[in-house]
């Protein structure tokens, strides 16, 4: 299946998950992993933690976890 | 002069009711989980919270929006598949779940006794079983609140490119499923024999809004499956939809106000269940009894040997990959073999789960002899050494003088090389699928088995597992 990462196609396997969709897309792109596994948004803005399945033309973004925090709206979480 | 009284009487019944209807508000308030995954430590604080949520709201309804099962051992190996979580989701008083593609996991005939233990219904308009001893799934319950209100809700669940659920293919024989978006469209009568509607969906959370906005009847869609925190509410086409994450981190608790029949207000927030101060001391003992048990201790096979180092614990590994149809060969990463041994004497499923604790899924790859030089060399060059572990081939790296593979020669069991072009199904775990680069036309698919089950299962069935001296990985400089 196909998913967009920060706007970028990646191809997956089918039945993967967020993680796989992030790691692909890092594997690619930078050809490592970082340190820290970012958080992924999906397209309303919403958190979707690692293990969420994801579907075919799914868009996901990244966000460093500090940055994350300093948005009022997930404060709490 | 009577006709008058009789005026006066109707003014006077009219204003009655008119004060009446102004004071007839009710508060429904529905609390939903999702994706729980088996994961049951969580739940002696979800019911200390459910239980002060009800305390305070005279009407409140309890919701799973699917995916109950698979996640965590100690539900997933128990005696009785899955008992557990069903058992305290009978004590926490749950009102209806709808069916995730996980619930299939442990095949039809446990799910038919899990719905059976249920004490509540398990909702899926968008399946239907052909033969006529499957488990009583319902498209759909109307609840009745004391006061006449009636709430319907319709349970849909996922399925994937393919027209199935995400689980292996093997678990779903006999049963047929249409899109649940088309499938809900069907059913907008039920907002007029209801009202309320509320969608349990395990659609996901990019469904459940495009549903939304196709199907304007539901109140409320409190779904599951992407895992999705929607930590700021908002309805869409005046559909509250929601998703509270999993594993029971989170509820997600939606309040709809209604003037007589009519919802006039919706309110919705996600509330943390690690956060909450109280815990239901009774459930909190059940749940030590379960981790206590005995179940991670069975023991499944004996090594007769011990295991020991990367290249015989990877090799295990391997083999149970390939025990399953239609792999031929498979690769574990060594970072991913998390014991240094396994000793000598009785193995048990604690063991398999200390080996290898990520629950990884096994992705099956069409992959030419070509494609698997590319992985191996790829793999070798991240760190200069052997970093998979195989079952099916041997291969040795051909090691140049910067220490980088410059060829790779594969070996199969009978000792010949194979052509380039020659394809074979290959098994890799979903880490290393998704974060090793190799040359592969086939994007690959998940057979929905995790590579821990692989192993117990291969031990279960081997029982005498000899792997002393096993290596299948060697390494040559170039002349």
């Amino acid at each position: 299946m196909t998913v967009f990462v920060n706007n970028v196609e990646v191809n997956l396997f089918s039945g993967a998950r967020v993680i796989d969709a992030i790691r692909t897309y890092y594997t690619n792109i930078h050809h490592n992993l970082p340190d820290e596994i970012p958080v992924a948004l999906d397209d309303f803005g919403n958190i979707v933690e690692m293990d969420g399945e994801i579907s075919h033309l799914q868009r996901l973004y990244t966000i460093d976890h500090e940055v994350l925090l300093e948005t009022d709206q997930y404060e709490n979480f | 002069m009577k006709i008058f009284r009789f005026s006066l009487s109707i003014l006077a019944l009219s204003f009655a009711l008119t004060v009446n209807a102004a004071n007839d508000t009710t508060k429904i308030v529905i609390l939903s989980v999702n994706d729980m995954h088996a994961k049951i430590d969580n739940f002696p604080k979800f019911k200390s919270l459910v239980d002060s949520i009800r305390s305070v709201h005279k009407h409140v309804l309890l919701l799973s929006a699917g995916d109950i099962f698979t996640g965590n051992p100690i539900v997933d190996q128990y005696p009785e598949p899955g008992y557990p979580i069903i058992e305290l989701m009978n004590l926490s008083g749950f009102n209806a779940s709808a069916l995730g593609n996980h619930e299939f996991d442990y095949g039809q005939d446990v799910l038919a006794k899990r719905v059976d233990q249920a004490n509540f219904p398990f909702l899926v308009a968008n399946l239907s079983f052909e033969s006529p001893e499957a488990p009583e799934i319902k498209p759909y319950i109307i609840h009745r609140l004391d006061n006449g209100i009636k709430i319907g809700i319709l349970g849909l669940i996922q399925i994937n490119e393919a027209g199935l659920p995400d689980t292996h293919p093997a678990k779903l024989t006999g049963i047929k499923f249409e899109r649940g978006i088309d499938k809900a469209l069907q059913f907008k009568w039920l907002a007029d024999s209801t009202d309320v509607l509320i969608g349990l969906s395990h659609l996901g959370f990019e469904d459940d809004v495009l549903l939304a906005g196709k199907m304007g009847e539901f109140d409320l869609i409190t779904g599951g499956h992407t895992h999705t925190l929607v930590t700021a509410p908002k309805e869409y086409n005046n559909v509250m939809v929601m998703q509270a994450g999993s594993n029971l981190k989170y509820v997600s608790m939606t309040t709809l106000t209604l003037s007589g029949n009519k919802v006039i207000k919706k309110e919705a927030q996600l509330l943390s269940v690690s956060n909450h101060k109280g815990s239901d001391s009774a459930m909190e003992a059940m749940i030590a009894g379960y981790n206590d048990n005995k179940e991670l201790n069975q023991v499944i096979g004996a090594a007769i040997y011990t295991l020991s180092g990367k290249n015989e614990l990877g090799s295990l590994m391997t083999d149970a990959m390939t025990a399953i149809s239609p792999l031929e060969i498979a690769f574990q990463n060594n970072g991913g073999i998390r014991i240094d041994m396994i000793p000598q004497g009785n193995i048990t499923i604690k063991d398999v789960y200390q080996l290898d604790p990520f629950g990884n899924e096994i992705i099956h790859f069409k992959l030419s002899a070509a494609e698997i030089k590319s992985l191996i060399s790829n793999s070798f060059n991240r760190g200069k050494e052997i970093d998979l572990q195989v079952s099916g081939i041997s291969y040795t790296v051909i090691q140049d003088k910067d220490g980088l593979a410059s060829d790779i020669v594969i070996t199969l069991p009978d000792g010949t090389s194979p052509d380039d072009n020659r394809i074979f199904n290959t098994g890799l775990s979903s880490y290393l699928a998704s974060s090793y680069e190799f040359d592969h036309k086939d994007m690959g698919r998940s057979l929905y088995t995790i590579t821990a089950e692989a192993l117990i299962n291969f031990i279960r069935a081997n029982k005498e597992i000899n792997y002393q001296g096993v290596n299948r990985t060697f390494v040559k400089m170039a002349e």
